[in-house]
């Protein structure tokens, strides 16, 4: 027991992401063990995990080796080039044709297939199971059909209930319709992480990310209330890692600076790199605005991580390492209209790092563009 | 002193015109100076600093005291003094 953790019915279920009743069935199918704290049923984190596992059928067990496998070097889903097009096939979308994916693919998917939504007829469909459940765990066909006006035809094969459990899933993906809005998935979040062991200060790192992010999107781009956040635990052997999402659909951040006459002549990769540091804004320097995305980059330094940022049709990733620290152009997910951010914040001893710091890396960057 | 206890506005304080709101709201009901208690607060942008602290700050002699601040907030404060000059004293 000497590295594992009594957890009450209530975290079991957060961790199990399951109801009461379902837990209590679980309970007895597993004859789980039962400590007793006082007169309060308390049971084993690890029993709990090992249930986690057992509930899942051997063909999805396989797959999610597979995925686990893949989550082991996570820099093969977040850094890697996505290549959401592979999955379309004419007017037809098979998840099955993508080789891997995490929660911000999906997320970016959604953002597509919106984007596209009022022009094409779509239909979207899957033959493996895990696919359909990681698709359905994160919430994805409630929000497309809430956006995208029913111009995704979703095929049967989608709606298969399955019962594979997704504990990385801490958030699925949420809609942040409008300023301050992602306030209220927050104590659940910070609930969530408690319970699966990371510390307080994470979750206070992820707060100040979605509000900066979450009120940028609203402030500078005319997104609609468009603005999705998700965020999914990393397995990774050193420290707990936690991938947050967060997608709109305004106009990109190069777009929106340079609609600011100081900066409508800059290149647009220069537009979006220059966005990150202080002081700069699509708003004149009357307003002395322009913090959001220095305070995101501030972030990333402070906890040793590293980031993807997309604006329309533009891609780059932020190294904010000790052992890395560049900024490398990639390909994008998708050239849908927008802002699309992928944040790895690693649980590890954090440091205070200077916004002058931050924006001393970004000179160096923007000198060689 | 009068003490302003910011977790009445939320856990996480991010956003100037949530900051601008918070300020009128805190300046309504109270004479400065005032002390900032974030105690149960998580974490705060430098956007709602700049309209919360930095504006309280100018009031009192560009002087501004806070206590029960986490290092993510207390990393935050130390950019906006750097920045804005103000007198930042931890309790």
């Amino acid at each position: 027991m000497s590295d594992d953790k009594l957890l009450s019915i209530i975290e079991c279920c957060e961790l199990l992401k399951v109801s009461r009743p379902t837990f209590e069935k679980m309970r007895k199918k597993h004859s789980l063990k039962e400590y007793l704290v006082g007169s309060r049923p308390r049971f084993s984190r690890n029993e709990i995990t090992k249930i986690l596992y057992s509930e899942i059928s051997t063909d999805d067990r396989d797959a999610r080796v597979k995925k686990k496998e893949a989550k082991e070097n996570i820099k093969a889903l977040i850094v890697n080039d996505f290549d959401l097009d592979k999955a379309y096939g004419g007017m037809n979308i098979d998840i099955d044709r993508l080789a891997a994916v995490d929660s911000y693919g999906v997320s970016s998917l959604l953002c597509k297939l919106i984007g596209e939504s009022g022009r094409l007829q779509r239909k979207i469909y899957t033959s493996k199971g895990f696919m359909r459940a990681y698709f359905q765990k994160l919430n994805f066909l409630p929000q497309l059909q809430k956006f995208s006006g029913g111009s995704v035809q979703i095929d049967a094969s989608m709606l298969i209930q399955d019962s594979t459990i997704f504990p990385e899933i801490i958030l699925p993906i949420s809609q942040v319709g409008f300023k301050t809005a992602e306030k209220k998935y927050l104590e659940q979040i910070r609930a969530i992480l408690r319970t699966q062991g990371f510390s307080n200060e994470i979750g206070d790192y992820i707060g100040w990310t979605l509000g900066e992010l979450a009120d940028n999107s609203h402030t500078h781009s005319d997104c609609g209330g468009k603005v999705f956040i998700s965020i999914e635990r990393l397995e990774a052997k050193e420290h707990n890692y936690l991938q947050i999402n967060i997608l709109d659909m305004g106009d990109g951040i190069h777009t929106t600076l340079k609609k600011n006459v100081k900066y409508s002549n800059l290149s647009d990769e220069k537009a979006l790199l220059m966005a990150f540091k202080s002081k700069v804004s699509s708003w004149g320097d009357e307003h002395q605005r322009g913090k959001g995305l220095t305070d995101i980059l501030k972030i990333a330094f402070e906890c040793n991580s590293f980031f993807r940022v997309e604006s329309c049709n533009l891609a780059y990733m932020f190294y904010c390492q000790d052992k890395r620290r560049e900024v490398k152009k990639i390909m994008p997910a998708t050239s849908t209209n927008g802002t699309r951010f992928s944040i790895v914040l690693i649980d590890n001893d954090f440091k205070e790092i200077k916004r002058t710091e931050v924006d001393r890396f970004v000179d160096e960057f923007l000198e060689q563009l | 002193m009068n003490i302003s206890k910011l977790s009445q506005f939320g856990v996480d304080l991010a956003g100037r015109e949530f900051g601008n709101n918070v300020y009128d709201l805190i300046i309504k009901d109270t004479t400065f100076p005032i002390i900032l208690d974030f105690d149960g607060v998580g974490s705060m942008g430098s956007s709602f600093a700049d309209e919360v602290v930095v504006k309280i700050a100018k009031q009192q002699n560009n002087k501004i005291i806070v206590k029960n601040i986490n290092r993510v907030i207390k990393s935050c404060l130390n950019d906006v003094k750097d920045e804005t000059g103000i007198e930042l004293v931890i309790q």
